[in-house]
């Protein structure tokens, strides 16, 4: 993880795609993956018309798709995709320690309303 | 006008696995427009089962439950989900274990597209 | 015959910040919804859970998939055949208060 880009700690792996889906930049373990990438790509089109009664078409800024050791958080922001796998384990992924607030909500939301469906 | 419509269509046919073939006709099973996946669905059963489809709508219409919308017809390698659209049948034909509340849902979205048809169609 | 679906969706439908509640079968057809929620989501929201599970197919333990918009979330989850579908909006409140 020298070379790699670090977006968030405890990540475990990155990509970054354009509106198209092409990979513009991987590491970790999500390095070249691009059947990942087109995973993602058919998700973020699904995810354009949900309820318009309710969130408004292509008004989602954020998903995140939770398992139990770890998640993908998925964002867009300035015409670019990025995508970033993070541990739940403290001390899985990179050497830092402290997680920024945002993944520290990130990760209490989403074990919370798992929570709620199980 | 056309090309929207068939660009939009074939957006869908992309968004819900494992549909083949979305088509337009009017009542007695003219095709309007079709678009379709490279599968090879049986397009020679399809002008047969559209007007049969007419007739089990209107019959299906009298059981004093309304005016019939819609049918879902099951088969063991094909689902079809046809809708009634007045002038217009909307037809969709997909693998069995095809998304079929996927293709429901599409019916509130596709209405938007079909009303230049419908004018086209009650114009003719 | 449905009572203990029912019970389950009533349950979910209690909780805090939640708006809606769905349950959606293989076919992405609605079994039940309870709360403000429009049953045609049933068929979207399996589609999406379906296209989740392709992304690490060799997981059991299903994702939980969350979608945020504003203070809006769209939680989803698959297990085995069934799919929940729930709707949670946050009080303007403890927008405010998350913001800080």
């Amino acid at each position: 993880m020298d070379r790699e880009k670090l977006i968030v700690s405890n990540q475990i792996g990155y990509l970054i795609l354009k509106e198209d889906g092409a990979v513009l930049e991987s590491g970790g373990e999500l390095k070249n993956d691009e059947r990942s990438a087109n995973v993602i790509m058919g998700l973020l089109n699904l995810t354009e018309s949900i309820d318009e009664s309710f969130m408004p078409n292509s008004s989602c800024e954020r998903i995140t798709i939770d398992y139990e050791q770890h998640y993908y958080s998925i964002c867009m922001s300035n015409r670019r995709i990025y995508i970033v796998k993070i541990s739940k384990s403290q001390n899985g992924g990179a050497t830092t320690t402290t997680s920024s607030s945002s993944s520290n909500s990130v990760y209490n939301d989403a074990s919370d309303s798992g929570a709620v469906l199980a | 006008m056309s090309d929207d419509i068939k660009k939009y269509l074939d957006g869908l046919l992309q968004k819900v696995s494992g549909l083949y073939v979305i088509q337009i006709t009017d009542r007695d099973g003219v095709p309007l427009l079709r678009v379709s996946q490279e599968k090879n669905v049986d397009f020679a059963l399809m002008p047969s089962f559209i007007p049969t489809f007419t007739t089990a709508c209107d019959q299906a219409s009298k059981l004093g439950l309304g005016r019939n919308k819609t049918i879902i017809s099951m088969y063991s390698n094909y689902q079809v989900v046809q809708m009634n659209k007045l002038p217009l049948i909307l037809t969709f034909v997909g693998a069995e274990n095809c998304n079929t509340g996927h293709i429901l849902a599409l019916e509130h979205q596709v209405d938007g597209y079909l009303e230049d048809i419908k004018l086209a169609v009650t114009e003719a | 015959m449905e009572q203990q679906l029912e019970k389950v969706l009533s349950e979910i439908a209690a909780r805090q910040e939640t708006v809606g509640a769905l349950l959606a079968n293989r076919q992405g057809l609605c079994l039940g919804t309870k709360g403000d929620i429009d049953p045609n989501v049933s068929g979207i929201g399996m589609a999406i859970s379906e296209q989740v599970a392709k992304l690490e197919p060799n997981n059991t333990v299903p994702a939980t998939i969350c979608l945020y918009s504003g203070n809006k979330r769209c939680v989803i989850q698959k297990d085995g055949e069934i799919t929940g579908v729930i709707f949670k909006q946050q009080a303007a409140a403890s927008v405010t208060a998350a913001s800080n």
